[in-house]
């Protein structure tokens, strides 16, 4: 194995707490409702083409995009639509959702996926913009968080060069195992999905960067891609935010995303693991993105596991399956500790960013009052972006955003390793995130 | 409680890590402790008296200013207890209490308080204490119990205050090592170098403090000192003795490295060591007074916000393109 590698600024060490790693992917039952939201991308809003009382198929469009920067949304299921609703997401903001009532409640989800056929398919036979617009009609997202459309990442303009594609395996958030296990259960197709998107870019190299705590990951990538010199298996160090774009560009690359810049202006692109896979299916199942693997775990969860759900299903469904205590559940994270946001509503749906759901009882939350700030400077010994974050969050507080402190603002990347760390318990990310919106809104 | 079966609603990171302002201060207190061994083998039950009052008087003050004024300062965040040790460490052991009181008045008050509390402050109160008793009571503040007296009434001056006064001769026979010891009249704090560095590299090693500023100050002192004194060790002391005299090692580990006080970025704490260091070594060669690590630090304490603004840390993504 080649050298560790890692970022070179700041960056944390939280308790990894993956106590789901050796839980191999499951699925799970069919729930008697989808809740299924319209808008899990990030871009212009979909326009929704289900209708009420409409029969729906697995793979059927229900809400469409409306441009470059937009996404579909398919049902998962043989259905009907019963109405369309406002509800709150996992993540806080209120989106439409196609509510659909499944053909076959109760069943084994993986009875359905397996009906998929699986076709021979020819990547040679397809060109660029066909393979870019099959992925943009399969609704593929950014898995990893932020879903942004996949085939927008995979389209830089003619002037900036690609000569590198990262695929990000490093899987640094504390709990989420779920790309751990596609890595270990699913190299083969991964790899098949990673010499597609190699296709877009005339074959340039790809690096698959793996956190280290994951050797066995590590291992079952580097088997899967031995047959291809130019995709390479990188191990990292153990690191927050390794994950992070601009941070894993700079592990494996050595360049610097500039500030205010995109990857492909350093010549990357950046795609998850979880996203590979979906692509890989988009084209040899001819399946568009109606479901993931998600992590479920969480102080409160007696069954751990990494298991598929179709998109929609609502957190209530998982308590009976997984030894939920309903009545004690205080904390609901869709996502990791260190950047998931907590829900409100303990029927939101599972969407194609859900890479984990945590859930905690009273024990595991500890309200904090902000302390005054001894300057001890620690938040910006970790800000994996080197930015002054205590200055920072004084100019916000006094209302007071400079030129250049705007910029610095923009920069964060959210990691949250400043408030992790800050001895005073001030709220550091909380507020660059206010700063965020004020800047925002005087735009 | 009646939400009690709500979801918690907050923004991440959901999770902390443990440390807290509380176990900085207490941790940076208890890290004083073999400097104060070496002052009790030295003075006596002088120093436990000296070291106690004072941190009475500036942890009651303070807990009187939050009764008073403001009910979220918490006089007992160990940050008042800290400033009262420093403040006791920066006197002589035999201080009477009245002195102790209105420097533990000074530092609270005048230090910190005025200027919105904890975090807030421009000044290392104790040192702005410090520098307000000598002034003040310049006798009292110079009158510098003996090591091994049991009794305060044998007076007399610090090593740097006789080099001042009396010339190169007066040090002529002092031993290095014994300095380092600690064997010497000064504040009852500041005598020994070799316990301070003890609890210097534990606070490194805790990273409460970093590198930067003590290398920087410490250095800065040897090399200027040095220099003088190869050009004529006829009149100046030499950088050994410039080390372990006075309160250089005492400054330079606890009293610049005062996270409230020092600059953030790497740039300023290079600059701000070596500024503390350069005044230091000017105040003490062609100075009234023998010692300049106080007013050295404090110079130093006022150009902060400048060193932060101006000298920021390099940042990701920018490049300098020429």
């Amino acid at each position: 194995m080649s050298l560790l590698k890692t970022f070179n600024r700041g960056g944390i060490h939280p308790p990894e707490e993956k106590h789901s790693a050796n839980e191999p992917i499951t699925y799970g039952t069919i729930p008697v409702q989808l809740m299924i939201p319209v808008n899990q991308h990030i871009g212009k809003p979909t326009e929704v083409v289900a209708e009420r009382r409409a029969a729906v198929k697995r793979g059927e469009i229900l809400a469409k995009s409306t441009g470059f920067v937009s996404s579909n949304v398919h049902s998962p299921v043989d259905g009907v639509v019963q109405k369309i609703v406002k509800f709150p997401l996992l993540g806080g903001q209120i989106s439409d959702c196609v509510v659909i009532k499944p053909a076959n409640i109760g069943e084994n989800f993986k009875d359905i996926i397996d009906a998929d056929t699986l076709n021979e398919v020819n990547i040679e036979g397809f060109s660029k913009d066909e393979i870019k617009s099959k992925i943009d009609e399969a609704g593929i997202v950014g898995m990893g968080g932020a879903g942004f459309p996949t085939h927008v990442k995979l389209s830089p303009p003619a002037e900036k060069p690609i000569d590198q594609l990262i695929i990000n395996g490093a899987e640094c958030e504390p709990y989420i195992t779920s790309d751990h296990r596609l890595m270990l259960q699913k190299s083969d197709e991964m790899v098949k999905g990673i010499r597609i998107l190699q296709k877009l870019f005339d074959d340039i190299p790809v690096t698959i960067g793996i956190e280290n705590n994951k050797p066995d990951a590590v291992k079952s990538m580097t088997e899967a891609t031995a047959p291809y010199k130019n995709i390479t298996v990188q191990a990292l160090q153990v690191k927050y935010p390794q994950g992070g774009e601009k941070q894993l560009i700079e592990s494996i690359t050595g360049r610097e995303v500039p500030s205010k810049g995109l990857p492909m202006d350093v010549g990357v692109v950046v795609q998850n693991v979880a996203t590979v896979v979906a692509v890989y299916d988009a084209f040899y199942y001819k399946r568009p993105l109606t479901e993931r693997v998600t992590t479920i775990s969480g102080n409160l969860v007696d069954k751990l596991v990494n298991i598929v759900y179709p998109m929609g299903t609502p957190v209530s469904h998982l308590f009976e399956p997984h030894g939920i205590d309903r009545e004690k559940i205080r904390l609901l994270l869709g996502g990791g500790p260190m950047m998931g946001r907590t829900a409100f509503s303990l029927e939101s749906p599972i969407g194609k960013t859900t890479s984990a759901l945590l859930f905690f009882d009273d024990s595991a939350y500890e309200a904090r009052e902000e302390n005054p700030c001894i300057r001890c400077g620690n938040c910006i010994d970790v800000c994996p972006m080197g930015l002054p974050v205590a200055q920072l969050t004084e100019i916000i507080q006094a209302n007071n955003i400079s030129t250049s402190s705007k910029e610095d603002i923009l920069d964060c990347i959210e990691c949250g390793s400043c408030s992790y760390v800050c001895p005073a318990d001030r709220r550091l990310v909380e507020w660059i995130r206010i700063g965020k919106n004020i800047i925002r809104r005087e735009k | 409680m009646e939400n009690k079966h709500l979801l918690i609603l907050d923004s991440s990171p959901h999770g902390r890590l443990t440390d807290s302002t509380k176990k900085i201060m207490y941790t940076v207190t208890l890290s004083l402790i073999p400097a104060l061994a070496v002052a009790y083998w030295f003075f006596g039950w002088s120093v436990i008296r000296t070291v106690v009052l004072t941190s009475i008087f500036t942890v009651g003050i303070e807990w009187l200013i939050a009764k008073v004024f403001d009910d979220k300062i918490d006089a007992f965040d160990g940050s008042a207890l800290l400033t009262g040790v420093l403040l006791a460490m920066n006197l002589p052991s035999n201080s009477p209490w009245w002195m102790l009181f209105i420097g533990a008045l000074v530092a609270v008050v005048l230090g910190k308080q005025v200027f919105g509390g904890l975090g807030q402050n421009i000044f290392n109160p104790a040192l702005v204490a410090r520098v307000f008793l000598l002034i003040s009571f310049p006798v009292a503040m110079t009158s510098w119990p003996k090591p091994g007296a049991l009794s305060d009434a044998v007076t007399g001056a610090t090593p740097l205050g006789m080099l001042k006064t009396e010339g190169i001769g007066a040090i002529a026979k002092m031993d290095v090592m014994n300095l380092a010891m600690g064997n010497m009249g000064g504040s009852l704090g500041e005598i020994s170098a070799l316990a301070l560095l003890l609890g210097g590299i534990y606070l490194f090693i805790k990273k409460y403090i970093t590198w930067e500023i003590p290398v920087l100050f410490i250095g800065t002192v040897f090399v200027m000192t040095g220099i003088f004194w190869l050009a004529d060790p006829a009149k100046f002391a030499n950088p050994a003795f410039h080390l372990f005299t006075g309160g250089l090692i005492l400054g330079a580990l606890y009293m610049a490295t005062d996270m409230v006080t020092s600059p953030l970025s790497f740039k300023g704490k290079l600059i701000f060591g070596f500024g503390c260091g350069f005044f230091t070594v000017i105040i003490r060669l062609f100075g009234s007074y023998p010692e300049g690590v106080s007013f050295a630090i404090l110079l130093m304490n006022a150009v902060v916000p400048l060193l932060d603004r101006y000298f920021p840390d390099k940042k990701f993504g920018v490049v300098k393109n020429g």
